[in-house]
């Protein structure tokens, strides 16, 4: 593959590549370090014929009946020729095993995305505080919500790079501060509904001037 | 942060922290783990050792921000202007608001972000982007490349003759870079501004302290672009020079409104009410008349840069 510029696209001269310090591209001028592998002039590994022909007294292939197998899976122990094996950081696995084991998440290097429920509930239970107007009516959900996720979620798996559980403790104390905030409005609401009802009995026994008369 | 015995990750140099996203990078057993954090989830992307065939490390200018940012600019600006025409009052405000965001944005570009860098595959090329300041990104483009090099089995020193050895036609197109992408975006800012001058009528000040101050902030802005110009590339340097003047053109604009709006008692042929004050109005329209001067001499270099840098199909 030919090492091109990244900022102009025009292939590189052979001094600028894998120079100890930045050089300019002769093309834009740009300041450039380019590091490059064997792996890019290497052709893609093909299989030699040999390695999957089937001799006599050799294990065959679980998928391929005409080849010979060359490993087997480490998980189910089928055989596998050097067509069917996937080597996954030292572990060989078959093809079904890789696809299911993908789909249940066992196997960690093939997971590219995790939800992390600890920044979310966290952001739950500091929502009245980010945006305070439009989220203060939620109070009576996202309390709750916050809670239930850091209970719900304290153990699920959380990231692969390591990370502490702080976000669901403050998100706790913040959804149990919502919790009783909305506890004491409906107390509030409760007593003065309580507190008013006399008062409203009372005005109207007491009669009013003469303005009042129908 | 210490690794924990089940973590088979270490850190490597160099993170984005952004408020909506970050990035960061993690050396594995026989792979690099990319992580991008969108705060409710992380995304995760392996580059095995085996298969990344190059790294690309490429210096930028301090101040480059993404397009998108320019446009945004620019439509600020237009609103601003728009809004100088009816509200002067409100004008002066967001005028303000505005300007503390940019510079507030242009100081955090120019103090965070100085390179560029990407891994290929043979899948592509992926932009690798915790890895945007240079001593971070050397650093951990040079371990990477130790761990690449163990396990692909081969020397670095004896690749080139190898790319040497393969014909370098250009094939596919090239695609347009980021920078010249940002260079063209500029232009239509550097015209606004230059209208935002002559859209106001031009009457001779009457003092001359407004025309020497106006004079020392032209001059001041020239040393600076002199300053960066010394730094590298022609074009990275008028990159930067453009981006310099697009941060005193929000200055400029701001002269222009304070004109705009105080500027109604000096009208030619009228008392002045409050000298201090239009004395500065002055200063700041006199720069900002330079300004614009500057600004289009430097919007012909860099259309005439651009121009030079375009790929051309034949081979160089
Ligand atoms: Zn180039
Ligand atoms: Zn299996
Ligand atoms: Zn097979």
């Amino acid at each position: 593959m030919i090492i091109a510029c990244p900022n102009c696209g025009r292939s590189l001269p052979p001094e600028v590549i894998n120079a100890p310090e930045l050089r300019f591209c002769p093309a834009c001028n740009s300041n450039l370090l380019v590091r490059v592998f064997p792996a890019n002039s290497r052709a893609k590994a093909v299989i030699a014929p040999a390695a999957l022909a089937l001799a006599e007294g050799d294990a065959s292939c679980f998928h391929h009946a005409t080849k010979r197998a060359v490993s087997s899976c480490s998980q189910c122990g089928r055989f596998l020729c050097a067509l069917c094996e996937v080597d996954l950081s030292g572990q060989i696995l078959c093809p079904s095993c890789l696809e299911s084991g993908g789909a249940k998440k066992k196997i960690r290097n093939l997971e590219n995305h995790r939800t992390l429920w600890d920044t979310t509930a966290l952001l739950l239970g500091a929502s009245p505080l980010l945006l305070p107007f439009p989220m203060l009516y939620f109070i009576f959900l996202t309390g709750p919500i916050a809670i239930f996720l850091s209970i719900r979620h304290w153990k699920s798996p959380s990231s692969l790079i390591p990370r502490t559980k702080w976000r669901f403790i403050v998100a706790i104390v913040l959804g149990l501060l919502q919790v009783g905030a909305v506890a004491a409005i409906v107390a509030l609401l409760f007593y003065s509904s309580r507190a008013y009802r006399p008062r409203f009995e009372q005005s109207k026994t007491i009669p009013r001037g003469p303005v009042r008369k129908r | 942060m210490t690794a924990r015995p089940d973590f088979p990750y270490r850190k490597l140099p160099g993170a984005r922290h952004g408020i909506i996203s970050g990035a960061s990078l993690w050396l594995g057993i026989d792979h690099i783990l990319h992580v991008k954090n969108t705060r409710f989830a992380e995304d995760y992307r392996r580059y095995y050792f085996s298969d990344i065939q190059a790294i690309y490390l490429q210096r930028t200018a301090r101040f480059a921000p993404p397009p998108l940012v320019v446009i945004a600019v620019i439509l600020g600006l237009l609103a601003i202007l728009v809004l100088s025409i009816t509200r002067h009052g409100l004008a002066v405000e967001l005028g303000w608001i505005f300007l503390l965001f940019l510079s507030a944005y242009a100081a955090w570009l120019c103090m965070f972000r100085s390179c560029i860098c990407s891994i290929q595959t043979a899948l592509g090329t992926d932009r690798l982007s915790c890895l945007h300041r240079v001593t971070a990104a050397r650093a951990a483009v040079d371990r990477i490349s130790d761990h690449v090099l163990t396990a692909q089995g081969g020397v670095q020193e004896d690749v080139p003759e190898q790319v040497e050895a393969t014909p370098q036609p250009l094939e596919h197109k090239p695609p347009r870079s980021r920078e010249q992408l940002f260079g063209w975006l500029t232009l239509p800012f550097i015209l606004l501004s230059s209208v935002l001058v002559m859209r106001l009528p031009l009457p001779i000040p009457d003092t001359p302290f407004a025309a020497a101050l106006g004079a020392i902030l032209a001059a001041v802005i020239l040393a600076v672009l002199a300053l960066i110009a010394g730094r590298g590339g022609r074009f990275r340097a008028v990159q930067g020079a453009l981006l310099v003047l697009t941060l005193l053109c929000g200055l400029e604009l701001y002269g222009l409104i304070l004109v705009n709006t105080y500027s109604q008692p000096i009208h030619i042929g009228r008392t002045v009410d409050t000298p201090s004050l239009t004395q500065f109005a002055w200063a700041a329209h006199m720069g900002s008349i330079w300004v614009a001067g500057a600004n289009i001499a430097a919007a012909f270099v860099t259309a005439a840069l651009l121009l030079r840098n375009q790929p051309s199909r034949s081979n160089p």
